[in-house]
């Protein structure tokens, strides 16, 4: 018996070649770090995230090598917001990374995983009265978004008689669009510098550290260049006004990954700056300052998406094929934007898993949702795909097993491959008593009569 | 007798429409240098390129992925092209496909040892349209007031500034002239939708267009420039006829930025000089103009000496060409059977 | 009344229709390569070996049903995906007007 392929007949349509929708896949993707794929969805069910443990290792590694090749200190700070699950932590906390995080659950994680206090960065606008006492009381690093948080803390430390470790965040022109300035104090209007003259004013903050994070998905190493200039020139101004020497600069993150954002025209793998770009432009900027080499400050890292985002996959299969009212064709998958919350920014790489043919269909892929917005591609090139065919997402280790929604249908396995093979469930997938054992049903609305 | 080894060489920019790429020309200028025996293989993304059906000037041509599809792909599908047709030298001719060519230079060459002769990754930057100004300021050559704009209020913020009229260009392609805020709104849409965002807005300076096209050695070295002024413009911008010039400041300028941006291959370089003998750069495109022939004809033969560059061969600068040469393009309907169509549909190639 | 047809594709589809007779309109040229041209419109399509396969079934005036048997027979597919695909090919064949119901 020959195998199948669907019967299809195209229209050439000349000069109209939507230059979105080129083919990119030539090959099948059949296994990640030699475990083929069809085994982990026999295995774990279909859909189901993959983290290979060696992608991780081999990004951070090679970031690390990047900068500290190029300054004399370096420390990175994992991320949690881009991807909590303490597995992923505790690979890059095993690699020597400090912990970032953005909020008290996020920092009980990262205490729970074991990271000391002082190597724990307490970024983000709301830290409540409580988050602050613990993260004083811990002696971490508290980095102070606004002047609201700075009076707050500066309460609790009178109170507590401990001494605060502190940085303040700070925002600036770049010249990258949009500003962010909706985080920390303004470099250019002297607001940050109001904030220093507050902090150094307390004898119970000591500002140890100057951090400012430009954007997210930066294809420019000018602005990280500029960015850390101007951190640099603000350290050196501290101490000329008060001899104070500032500890370390945090650079933030927001280094881009190989994935290709909607209206991009070349592919984000073709067009983003390497780690070494990156490293570059920035220890260029803090070595050629003016602080002298015994007083050059620490440099931290808190890099997530580029770290993370290429040793995550999303396995899946087709649910069904049909045909829009305009004669496009659609495919149905049985992930959708509950999973894959990138999408929305992303054209991801979507690969099929299995042999295919050299003919291929433009196409919408739909996700699983019962809801409009549930759209993983609008145009795709892809093979001709059968219901049941497995389909690998790639670069989705980013972001997406944070955001991910538990909406119409629940979390699904996530497993990660270590670097000898070895496959293992890292979170499990979420069943319906997930959900129930959260509720609580009033005692008139337990039967239905 | 041991036969002469054939030089093959692939070139795109085979649409040689009322808006022409420059593979064409190029070919041709090829076909008329001394590079024999020469075999051309056309590369092409859209089965309607006209370059595609002239069988006395490209040997055979493949289809091959468009730049959005990356450079992994576009390595690929050269790596097969190249297994049967042996490619000793490459040369892309547009612009946005050059980044993926330049991505995978080095690959070309070590691995499948297919040469090309392509600006180094920090030269092509510079002149991009939002960095050209900073980069005339560095070397001295005048660029109108560009700005870049992330949305439509910006631009309209930078526009009541300037006042109208101002060009409309966009990251990679086209411009368009706005002579109010209703046109400038319209391109800006236009332009952002088709090339992304930013959206360049330039200051408009009056005076005649005079073009240069020219060739870079690398290392800041100039082995051909040819200037030329349009003298009939199509409705799309594009000259249709042109005359070279006897103007040796244009040339100097056009050595400067060769020079100041170690150009590594062709380009051309786009000026308004003004009533009072001013220069303002306009763009600098990377790779040879769709009229580069004309520099044949006048004497220069650009695209045979950057083959030689791309092989190794020492080429000594070309400083004499003829002052008054004139080209016209006139276009010519082909007659194609049904079965070639077929055949590059069906099969990639012809 | 009799001679009033509903509109192609509708007919085209469902399983009730599976012994219509179907045929491919006259100077439709198909070559090997699977390369389509509609002489009356000027497109030109392409199709896949199996696509080519069923065209040629219709040409040898086979009926739904036969192209049906004839393809099981050969590959290795379910009945009830085999009768979706081809409903969704005989569907655009039909509205690129390669075929008419006979």
């Amino acid at each position: 018996m020959l195998p199948y392929e669907r019967p299809i007949i195209t229209r050439y349509n000349p000069g109209i070649t939507n230059k979105f929708g080129s083919r990119v896949d030539y090959f099948p993707f059949t296994q990640i770090d030699g475990v083929p794929v069809k085994k982990l969805i026999e295995a774990y069910g279909s859909p189901c995230f993959v983290l290979s443990e060696r992608t991780i290792r081999d990004t951070y590694r090679n970031a690390l090598r990047a900068f500290s090749t190029r300054y004399p200190k370096v420390q990175f700070a994992w991320s949690y917001k881009t991807n909590y699950l303490n597995a992923v932590c505790q690979v890059f906390h095993q690699e020597g990374a400090w912990a970032e995080v953005v909020s008290m659950f996020e920092y009980q994680k990262a205490i729970l995983n074991g990271v000391p206090g002082e190597q724990i960065l307490f970024n983000g606008p709301d830290k409540t009265a409580d988050d602050l006492r613990i993260a004083l009381q811990n002696n971490s690093l508290i980095h102070i978004d606004h002047f609201d948080e700075l009076y707050l803390l500066s309460e609790i430390v009178r109170d507590s008689g401990k001494k605060a470790r502190v940085a303040i965040r700070i925002n600036m022109d770049t010249g990258v669009y949009p500003q962010w300035d909706r985080f920390g104090f303004n470099y250019e209007n002297e607001t940050a510098w109001e904030a220093v003259q507050k902090i150094m004013g307390q004898p119970n903050m000591i500002l140890t550290g100057l951090h400012c994070h430009i954007g997210t998905y930066m294809l420019s190493t000018r602005a990280y260049h500029l960015a850390a200039t101007k951190l640099a020139q603000l350290a050196l101004r501290i101490k000329g006004q008060y001899g104070h020497r500032i500890a370390y600069i945090d650079i933030g993150g927001g280094f881009a990954s190989g994935n290709t954002l909607k209206g991009s025209y070349l592919q984000g793998s073709d067009i983003i700056p390497t780690m070494d770009d990156y490293a570059e432009a920035i220890s260029t900027a803090l070595l050629g300052s003016g602080i002298p080499t015994a007083e050059l400050p620490s440099l931290y890292l808190e890099a997530g998406r580029a770290l993370i985002d290429d040793a995550g996959y999303l396995l899946g299969s087709v649910v069904a094929i049909k045909r829009l009212s305009d004669g496009r064709r659609a495919t149905i998958m049985d992930f959708g934007v509950n999973l894959l919350f990138t999408s929305f920014w992303y054209d991801h790489r979507i690969t099929p898993a299995q042999e295919f043919s050299r003919h291929t269909e433009d196409m919408v892929v739909y996700g699983p949702l019962c809801m409009n917005i549930d759209v993983v591609r609008e145009n795709i090139s892809l093979p001709l795909l059968n219901r049941g065919d497995h389909v690998v997402v790639h670069r989705v280790g980013a972001y997406n097993m944070t955001q991910w929604m538990q909406f119409i249908s629940m979390r699904p396995n996530v497993v990660m491959i270590d670097c000898e093979g070895g496959v293992h469930l890292v979170r499990a997938r979420e069943t319906v008593d997930t959900l129930n054992q959260q509720e609580q049903t009033p005692d008139h609305l337990q039967k239905i009569q | 007798m041991s036969a002469v080894k054939t030089l093959n060489i692939a070139l795109t920019g085979l649409n040689n429409i009322d808006s022409p790429g420059p593979g064409i020309p190029v070919a041709r200028a090829l076909r008329s240098g001394g590079l024999d025996p020469l075999r051309i293989i056309g590369l092409a993304y859209d089965n309607l390129e006209p370059g595609l059906y002239m069988h006395e000037l490209i040997d055979r041509s493949y289809q091959i992925p468009y730049p959005s599809a990356g450079s992994e792909a576009l390595f690929h599908r050269l790596k097969a092209i190249h297994e049967i047709e042996s490619i000793d030298v490459v040369i892309p001719n547009f612009d946005a496909e050059l980044h993926n060519f330049m991505r995978i230079s080095d690959r070309l060459k070590s691995e499948l040892g297919i040469r090309s002769f392509l600006p180094d990754h920090h030269s092509f930057e510079m002149r991009q349209k939002s960095a050209l100004a900073d980069w005339g300021e560095k070397l001295g050559i005048k660029v109108p007031a560009t700005r870049t704009a992330f949305s439509w209020s910006e631009a309209r913020q930078i526009a009541s500034e300037w006042g109208y009229p101002l060009m409309v260009k966009g990251k990679y392609y086209d411009a368009y002239m706005a002579y109010d805020a209703d046109q400038a709104a319209a391109y800006f849409f236009k332009l952002s939708a088709k090339w992304g965002l930013p959206v360049l807005l330039q200051q408009i300076v009056k005076g005649s267009e005079v073009n240069v096209t020219a060739l870079g050695d690398g290392s800041g070295g100039c082995i051909g420039a040819v200037p030329m002024r349009k003298m009939y413009i199509t409705d799309k911008g594009k000259a249709w006829a042109g005359i070279t010039l006897h103007d040796d400041r244009l040339l100097e300028i056009a050595r400067t930025a060769v020079a100041g941006s170690c150009w590594r291959g062709g380009c051309e370089l786009e000026f308004i000089k003004t009533p009072d003998d001013h220069y303002y750069l306009i763009e600098m495109n990377p790779r040879f103009p769709a009229w580069v022939y004309l520099a044949v004809g006048s004497g220069q033969n650009h695209p045979e000496a950057l083959v030689r560059l791309a092989l190794g061969e020492a080429v000594e600068p070309m400083t004499h060409y003829e002052i008054g040469k004139m080209f016209i393009r006139y276009s010519y309907d082909q007659i194609v059977d049904l079965k070639e169509y077929e055949h590059i549909n069906t099969h990639g190639w012809l | 009344m009799h001679d009033i047809k509903p509109p192609l594709q509708i007919l085209l589809l469902g399983a009730q229709n599976e012994n219509q007779e179907v045929k491919v309109n006259k100077n439709i040229a198909i070559s090997e390569s699977g390369f389509i041209f509609n002489p009356g419109t000027g497109d030109s399509f392409s199709t896949n070996s199996i696509g080519q396969e069923v065209i040629r079934m219709l040409n040898e005036g086979k009926t739904r049903d036969e192209i049906t048997q004839g393809i099981l027979g050969r590959y290795e597919v379910e009945k009830g995906i085999l009768e979706k695909d081809l409903d969704d090919y005989f569907f655009m064949l039909g509205t690129y007007h390669i075929v008419h119901n006979g």
